[in-house]
């Protein structure tokens, strides 16, 4: 080392020995923070114990194999609904906000292993407004929206239903009997936000305050009708580096999606609206073809005092069919009008309209979608459908009428649909199981199998399942009669006191019939293909503010006459007996906390189609907890 | 999966018992929705699916730990879900960041987990894009998507290991102050299958800041350590440098930067017990001078030898060789589709969150002159930057130029020479903005046919935004580029020595990327970008793709 260069050492330790230690700053560059995260959820415990004294038959052709175990234990919902649900939301600042709800689901196999997933999925808001209007966004999803019974909705019915057979998403009260209550007293139970809503991924934009008294919804993204197919996602071994692709989950980039949108003037007593969705559903792995739907309509709702007019119509297209248009108008009045509120509709939905978006259950045309709603299909039966009171199916038209009475605490409501095909486009026809129908739909938990069962006449939808039945009325390549369908419900709630608490009894009956010639009434003779009746009789027994003792009984019988399907050993149609027998306790263990027990006795027998019998017992036990 | 949930549950039982008491949780992130509908316009094409439809939600949310008030945690959780993807489907989740930070006696600042380190051009530096020169705000919605997502931060690269911090005040007129920074991470991890030791990146950098400037020491250390497998090759890189930013009191207008270095690496087959070592160095030294606050110039003279290696900082962002998922393929014979600007902005193309040994491919159409950033080897010449002309605070504008040759010939004695012109302009006014830049290069080398190159390449960034209101803009953005000629690409050998020349050729290739929006504008950190877009390339195969693009960012 050179004489300066060991100087310039010297000089830089003498002052590195002489320099004192710098304080650092912790934090240097942070994010904006904010400090209010709104978490909220349920704890679901779900115990499902079932036995069979008569096991299910799934499949005739290997008996020795498919049939359902005696005895089953089952921890978790078999609709794969989740144990626990956390609702994770924030409000960064006034006009921005974004939610989700993560799930976590665990079979108690004692593998630890949790199912997770998104209930509603992500969903980012915002909002700002301007001199023309207010505008509010909606992106990611699920969304729960509607824009018209035509164009994009669900159909809510007249909430005739059975409260016995609990439903995941049921809320819990602070007064413990408010879900027996509220079904008394209003006529249904508080659902949550899917209730008469469709879901939907995308983009939405409502604009409010418009100029001339207007508002304005537009949507543009995937509705079930439009889901996407995906690989399968392995989240344990999920890797960091390759997340942020756009197309990585994807197994196929088909371009299926649906765009809407719905134009208000609201007037002085009422409103009116002009509607459209289109719909681009494609069916090949080139995108080639595709099921191309538009549904354009106009809806209104006009009230006076006593009178209320609601309806709608509208035209629609499916791929190269003809333009069809669909028809509903509605006329409600109040008690001071007519002594008893009525409810009267007509409806006309040609023969070629489709939209499986809408209210409307596609029965007359050929979509080629599959049912599955994993591959995007839609949980809705075909065929000519058994659909109850009030409900909506194209390539058909008719009336429905509903009323109310009240005598004290005993409260009557009824309907009835008078329906008729417009043109003879197929030979089967569909009906719903009422009783256990839940119970049935558990028999495939994990799948949605259609023309399933020991004679592949059982489908499945969530939480239910419905019945295919094939018509002998084919002569010379004709279809050689018209079906008219019949519905009428009959619903009774009664409130009594027991122990000075508020006590309810229940009984719903649902009667359904079609035949090839008109009828006023419901038809109880051959004449008809098929004929349904359905009692169904609830008790809601308030022991204490915290203890309710439940009990059901519910009887079907299906009956088809001999145009209907034969069997070939019995050579006789469907005679069919569904029986179930429930009796069960709502205890509330503290506030926010219940534990819910029901047992089960439930029976199918069809007499003339043998290996379609089957009974036993199930017993439930959920444990919820909402914070 | 159980990490992952104790983790989620840990999170939540913190934030809920300690949130209102010790207020020591906070929360940040982002929720995004990016939704693409794409069409492929070609012509004779009926194999080929021609429309997508696809996107995702996702949500970030950050959690800021503080146990004491020297000690902090960050970490984001991510939940994602997929357009389409109803009834819990194609939900993902993924951690994407955990980070302790801390303080030692208030004096030795520590970070463990996931950090960003850059040091300088030559050393540790994470050159930027290459298809960008002073792009359009609508598309730049989507570039800070692309930074946000693949961790780009500035030129930063994100690493994952331990960084450490301290400083000295030396309390005299001449000497201020000592900083040392120093860091080791991880850069790859063994793999006793094919061989693979793991490999450390290390080194750190010592400023003393004095009365004329600081002065810096920077050493980035790529290497192998050994025994971690059953070693067959061994890497090793250093490099060490000293920079220098310099003013004097007498001449406040000028002022001068210096960076030098050396490198060194070796290739070391241990069962043969060979090992091939490559040293070279590098200068840049600069003068900037400073007309006044709104002109200021700079002339550089550079010299980075051949054999220089810098992994850290000869990088590509981009994967020029990766494909998108995004029509792969066109015509009826199935031919791979040349991707474009419209692809580097929104397709799936492979970004480099990382760097390795090895000098990655590049595309000389949109670098030639200095495909790795300044750090690339075997070039010399000078540059000339006119840094700033700012006109009444309504218009900036910027410039640079580069003569540029290399070294030695690649292939032949003759040597390649380079210019390269890189302006960019902004212009505001009252509602409008509006941005544009060109960057144009060109490369010759003369000789005989075999050897001669001609190529010459531009690349065209306009934008124009008009605000309708506080929190409403249209948007324009354009984009082209073009290439004509010829050049013979090095492709290089495992020790990063031209192996092999490919013949490129450019037939007056042109690309254009057209896009209009809306910006909707939330708050001041939320947004909603609403786009039409054309991209059109005509190259061997025509084809246009057209797009509309949603993107809702919501920062919190």
């Amino acid at each position: 080392m050179s004489s300066s260069s060991r100087l310039l050492f010297l000089i830089f330790i003498f002052h590195f020995l002489s320099a004192d230690i710098l304080a650092q700053s912790f934090i240097e560059s942070k994010p904006e923070t904010f400090k209010k995260l709104n978490i909220s959820g349920n704890y679901r415990f779900h115990l499902q114990y079932r036995h069979f004294n008569n096991p299910y038959i799934l499949d005739a052709s290997s008996l020795d194999t498919s049939i359902l175990a005696t005895n089953t234990f089952f921890v978790g919902d078999a609709t794969q609904l989740p144990e626990l649900t956390l609702n994770i939301s924030a409000n960064p600042s006034e006009n921005v906000s974004f939610g989700t709800d993560l799930t976590f689901w665990n079979q108690q196999t004692g593998q630890f292993d949790y199912f997770r997933g998104l209930n509603l999925g992500i969903n980012l808001y915002g909002s700002f407004k301007t001199s023309f209007g207010n505008f509010n966004l909606r992106t990611g999803g699920i969304h729960w929206l509607r824009l018209s019974r035509f164009t994009m909705k669900a159909a809510e019915g007249f909430n005739r239903y059975s409260l016995f057979v609990r439903n995941p998403w049921d809320p819990q009260y602070a007064v413990f009997s408010q879900r027996y209550s509220d079904y008394y007293n209003r006529g249904s139970v508080q659902q949550d936000v899917r209730w008469g809503n469709k879901a939907f991924q995308g983009i939405a934009v409502d604009a409010g305050e418009l100029p001339l008294g207007l508002n304005a919804t537009f949507l543009y993204g995937k509705a079930e009708t439009s889901g996407a197919q995906f690989k399968e996602v392995d989240n344990t071994n999920y890797q960091q580096s390759v997340q942020f692709l756009n197309t990585q989950f994807y197994s196929s980039l088909l371009p299926s999606y649906v765009i809407g949108a719905r134009l208000t003037k609201t007037l002085d007593k009422g409103d009116i609206s002009l509607n459209t969705i289109n719909g681009y559903s494609y069916l090949d792995s080139l995108a080639v073809n595709m099921n191309q739907y538009e549904f354009h309509s106009l809806d209104y709702m006009l009230q006076s005092k006593n009178v209320t007019f609601i309806g709608e119509v509208g035209v629609s297209k499916f791929n190269d069919l003809d333009y069809d248009y669909g028809l509903v108008a509605k006329l409600k009045t109040k008690k001071p009008l007519t002594y008893l509120p009525l409810d009267l509709e007509w409806f006309y939905i040609g023969k070629d309209v489709y939209n499986n978006n809408s209210e409307i259950i596609n029965t007359s045309v050929d979509d080629a979608l599959p049912d599955d709603p994993t591959q995007g299909g839609v949980l809705a039966q075909t065929g000519s459908a058994i659909l109850g009171v009030g409900n909506l199916a194209n390539n058909r038209t008719g009336i429905s009428i509903n009323t109310e009475y009240n005598f004290n605490s005993l409260k009557i409501n009824f309907g009835q649909t008078i329906s008729k095909e417009l043109e003879r486009v197929n030979s089967q026809l569909t009906y719903g199981r009422k009783i256990n129908s839940v119970t049935f739909s558990e028999f495939y938990r994990w799948s949605y199998p259609t023309l399933a069962g020991p004679y592949n006449r059982i489908s499945k939808y969530f939480r239910g399942v419905y019945e295919t039945v094939n018509l002998d009325n084919v002569r010379g390549g004709e279809i050689k009669d018209d079906k008219y369908f019949n519905s009428l419900e009959l619903q009774a709630k009664y409130k009594y006191s027991f122990k000075k608490y508020n006590s309810f009894f229940f009984y719903l009956g649902a009667f359904n019939s079609v035949q090839t010639k008109f009828s006023p009434m419901v038809v109880f003779t051959e004449d008809a293909y098929i004929r349904q009746y359905v009692h169904e009789f609830e008790n809601y027994l308030t022991m204490s503010p915290r203890t309710i003792i439940t009990s059901y009984l519910g009887f079907e019988r299906i009956i088809g006459n001999y145009e209907t399907d034969i069997n070939d050993d019995t050579f006789m149609p469907r005679n069919q007996t569904t029986i179930g027998v429930g009796l069960g306790v709502d205890y509330s263990l503290s506030k926010n906390t219940a534990l819910y027990l029901r047992h089960r006795y439930f029976s199918f027998e069809d007499r003339n189609f043998v290996l379609d019998n089957n009974n036993g017992h199930e017993t439930t036990l959920e444990l919820k907890v909402s914070f | 999966m159980k990490i992952l949930l104790a983790w989620f549950f840990l999170i939540c039982t913190i934030t809920t018992f300690s949130q209102e008491r010790l207020k020591k949780i906070e929360f940040y992130g982002l929720a995004k929705t990016n939704i693409l509908h794409q069409g492929l316009d070609v012509e004779n094409d009926t194999t080929n699916l021609k429309n997508t439809n696809y996107g995702h939600s996702l949500i970030d949310l950050g959690f800021l730990i503080r146990p004491g008030a020297n000690t902090e945690i960050a970490s984001e959780l991510r939940i994602r879900n997929e357009l389409g993807g109803f009834w819990g489907g194609a939900v993902t989740y993924g951690i994407r960041k955990l980070t302790l930070k801390g303080v030692v006696n208030d004096a030795i600042r520590y970070k463990i987990g996931d950090i960003n380190l850059k040091m300088t051009p030559y050393t540790l530096y994470n050159n930027g894009y290459q298809d960008v020169v002073n792009e359009a705000t609508v598309f730049q919605q989507t570039r800070e998507l692309i930074d946000y997502e693949y961790y780009f931060e500035g030129n930063d690269w994100r690493q994952q290991g331990i960084q450490t911090a301290f400083g000295f005040d030396l309390n005299t007129k001449n000497f201020q102050s000592l900083d040392v920074n120093l860091f080791s991470v991880r850069n790859k991890v063994s793999d006793p299958n094919s061989a693979t030791p793991d490999r450390l990146f290390s080194g750190g950098q010592i400023s003393l800041l004095t009365a004329l400037g600081d002065l810096n020491y920077h050493s980035a250390n790529l290497h192998d350590l050994k025994n971690t497998v059953t070693d067959i090759n061994l890497y090793y890189n250093s490099v060490n440098s000293v920079s220098v930013n310099m003013k004097v009191d007498d001449l406040p207008k000028f002022s001068l930067k210096y960076e030098g270095g050396i490198s060194t690496t070796n290739y070391q087959n241990v069962q043969e017990d060979q090992t091939n070592t490559f040293n070279d160095y590098y200068w840049n030294i600069g003068l900037n001078y400073s007309f006044n606050t709104t002109l200021k110039f700079g002339l550089s003279a550079l010299n980075t030898g051949p054999q220089f290696r810098s992994p850290s900082a000869q990088n590509v962002r981009m994967s020029y060789s990766s494909s998108s998922n995004i029509f792969p393929t066109i015509g009826n014979d199935l031919a791979v589709r040349n991707m474009g600007l419209g692809d580097y902005l929104y397709n799936d193309v492979l970004y480099y969150n990382t760097f390795d040994e090895k000098l990655d491919d590049y595309n000389p159409t949109f670098s030639n002159a200095l495909p790795y950033g300044l750090a690339t080897p075997n070039r010399k010449g000078l540059s000339l930057h006119i840094k700033e002309i700012s006109v009444k605070e309504i218009l900036n504008l910027s410039s640079q130029l580069y003569f540029l040759s290399e070294i030695v010939g690649t292939g032949t004695t003759n040597l390649k020479s380079f210019t390269k012109l890189v302006t960019k302009g902004d212009f505001v006014y009252k509602k409008w903005k509006v941005k544009g830049g060109i960057a144009y290069e060109t490369t010759s080398r003369e000789g005989l046919s075999f050897e001669t190159i001609d190529l010459s390449s531009m690349l065209v960034d306009f934008g124009v935004d008009f605000n309708l209101s506080e929190n409403i803009a249209i948007l324009y953005g354009g984009k082209f580029h073009s290439a004509n000629g010829n050049e013979l690409t090095t492709v290089y050998d495992n020790t990063n020595n031209p192996l092999y020349f490919q013949p490129s050729n450019y037939n007056d290739t042109k690309q254009y990327l057209h896009s209009a929006g809306l910006l909707l504008s939330f708050s001041e950190r939320s947004t909603l970008t609403a786009s039409l877009s054309t991209f059109t390339q005509y190259d061997e195969n025509d084809y246009s793709v057209n797009q509309f693009h949603v993107l809702y960012r919501l920062n919190f």
